[in-house]
């Protein structure tokens, strides 16, 4: 059987991040922040001129089936997200985030996709707890992008 | 029912994880080609094996079997079908083992249609087979 081959999950090796989702701490021991970070993205979370361009590649009717699946996926892969972090499988968490980021890009969700990019980085790092610091701000990013896109879907159909 | 296959467009096998990219990648390429499409890599090489096309997209990072697993897996096999390999990740590329080979392509993610339909078509003319860019 061909599997990929499995990388050393962090969360399986700290005792710090077993505990973490009971122990909450305020300390953050690098400079980097993605909450404060991705909050300053904010202003677009969903670029017009990407989905502008990817309707003229395809058609009126298949943007907004693409928008459907897309939505569908986002929820899907926030499932994933929490199971992979409450089983601590770094793996999972690594390759669902790189898949998201690329959908994300590929419909102008450009904060989102910064924000995967950054936890899937993450995912490979000595310090859990940031992990699951881009974790939290990472799903609140993801609900935003989605009312987000509520609105240009909207103005999608009254523009028609 | 007769069923009426056209043989004069190339056919494709499309692999990817994702609904979303799979899904674009299927529109960009639909009206010039023959295209299935898989999320799964093991059943997509079931259906390879079953029916070979002519070239095969496919996604690098998934679950279970990788895009270059696939390929490799292929190829033990002894069936030697060209790949365009479709990646978010930089570094893929130099780390595949696939630098100089003619019957692989690379595109960044996100996808650009002309470039996605340009690497199809390079590749299917390296294999004889022309197609429309």
């Amino acid at each position: 059987m061909l599997t990929l081959p499995r990388k050393p999950s962090h969360f399986e090796k700290s005792p710090r991040a077993l505990n973490r989702e009971k122990t909450v701490s305020n300390q953050i021991d690098d400079e980097f922040d993605p909450a404060s970070e991705w909050q300053s993205m904010k202003g677009e979370l969903v670029c017009r001129a990407t989905l502008q361009k990817l309707e003229a590649e395809t058609s009126h009717q298949a943007l907004t089936r693409l928008l459907g699946i897309f939505r569908m996926e986002v929820h899907k892969r926030a499932g994933i997200i929490h199971e992979a972090c409450s089983s601590r499988d770094a793996e999972r968490l690594q390759v669902c985030v790189h898949a998201l980021k690329s959908s994300a890009q590929s419909f102008g969700c450009m904060p989102l996709a910064t924000a995967c990019m950054q936890l899937e980085t993450l995912c490979g790092h000595e310090n859990p707890d940031r992990i699951y610091e881009a974790r939290d701000a990472l799903l609140m990013l993801i609900d935003n992008t989605l009312a987000a896109l509520d609105v240009v879907e909207r103005e999608r159909e009254h523009g028609r | 029912m007769v069923v009426e296959v056209d043989n004069s467009r190339p056919r494709l096998v499309i692999v990817d994880d994702d609904p979303t990219q799979l899904c674009i990648a299927e529109l960009f390429l639909m009206d010039d080609h023959d295209v299935r499409c898989y999320t799964d890599a093991r059943e997509a090489m079931f259906a390879i094996l079953q029916d070979m096309p002519d070239a095969v997209v496919s996604d690098i990072h998934m679950p279970g079997m990788s895009g270059l697993a696939l390929r490799e897996a292929l190829e033990r096999t002894g069936v030697h079908v060209p790949f365009v390999f479709l990646t978010g990740d930089d570094f893929a590329q130099g780390l595949s083992g696939t630098a100089g080979d003619a019957r692989v392509e690379w595109l960044p993610k996100p996808m650009d249609k002309a470039q996605l339909r340009e690497r199809v078509a390079r590749i299917l003319s390296h294999d004889g087979r022309s197609a429309t860019v």
